[in-house]
């Protein structure tokens, strides 16, 4: 079924379609709140199950894992149609580490494969807590 | 050219003003009911600011006027993995009639098919961007040119 927002006339997308979109792409932006200002960070990224699973180095995603919660975002626009979509998710932040046993494991073998330099050594899953979608389609 | 710790090119603030004003969509970073919120808006640069609408309705103004909000523009090429993105960090204010160009606002992108908001600016207090090299972009000759991606 879908949903028009009547006010916006912009559509919203149902959990499952967020999921799928989720699982479709490889970069999205990580918006983590570090000493109290917001900061965005475009990931690559792999979906695990109902989680966003990525590698990093030491520094400031890092350090918001475990202290709460962060958002993260993708999207996809085309400027000519005028239609996108975006997906947006909730959830808690923590690194995954050898505490949690077959876990790392798992998110080792999802293949991350991060286009920027660097060790990414360490491990960060997002377990998606609220999800929201929104679609833009041209004549709606 | 400066590099950072993962290989990163960093930008300077007048390359990431041009990409800045290249691109129309981007995203804002903002602290909501102390959590942390992202959603895409399109942009304008105008003045020295970041201009958008807030077509998502009064939510998203309420909780960004006056507050310190991040804000990134970014492109990515999937088949070369590579890309480069921006990132503001600035306060957010919402503009009065008095301060907006009939003209700008005009052109102010607007894809949702209703909805009129306010229009807010965020300015552009830090500003700060990487592009991610092919891999070895920064040690090839350029003499010898694009080998069209040869194996």
């Amino acid at each position: 079924m879908r949903w028009i927002d009547s006010r916006s006339g912009i559509e919203r997308l149902d959990r499952d379609e967020c999921l799928a979109l989720l699982a479709a792409e490889e970069v999205g932006r990580l918006a983590v709140v570090h000493h109290g200002v917001p900061e965005i960070f475009p990931i690559n990224y792999r979906l695990a199950g109902e989680a966003i699973v990525f590698r990093t180095d030491p520094g400031t995603k890092l350090d918001t894992a475990g202290r709460g919660v962060a958002a993260f975002e993708i999207d996809d626009f085309d400027r000519d149609r005028r239609a996108g979509w975006s997906v947006v998710a909730l959830g808690q932040m923590d690194e995954v580490t050898t505490a949690d046993g077959p876990l790392l494991e798992q998110v080792q073998d999802l293949g991350v494969d991060p286009w920027a330099g660097g060790e990414k050594g360490h491990w960060l899953r997002l377990a998606i807590g609220s999800l929201s979608g929104r679609r833009v389609t041209p004549d709606t | 050219m400066e590099v950072d710790r993962n290989g990163l090119e960093v930008l300077d603030r007048e390359e990431c003003l041009r990409l800045l004003g290249s691109a129309t969509l981007g995203r804002i970073g903002l602290t909501y009911d102390a959590l942390p919120a992202v959603l895409p808006v399109n942009f304008r640069l105008v003045d020295g600011e970041v201009r958008f609408r807030t077509a998502a309705g009064a939510k998203l103004a309420a909780a960004a006027e006056q507050a310190v909000v991040a804000f990134e523009v970014d492109h990515m090429d999937p088949i070369r993995h590579t890309g480069w993105s921006v990132m503001v960090t600035g306060t957010a204010r919402r503009l009065d009639d008095a301060e907006l160009d009939p003209d700008d606002v005009t052109f102010l992108p607007r894809w949702a098919p209703r909805g009129n908001g306010a229009v807010m600016a965020i300015s552009l207090d830090l500003v700060s961007g990487r592009r991610i090299m092919e891999p070895g972009a920064d040690t090839a000759d350029p003499a010898q040119g694009d080998d069209g991606g040869a194996p």
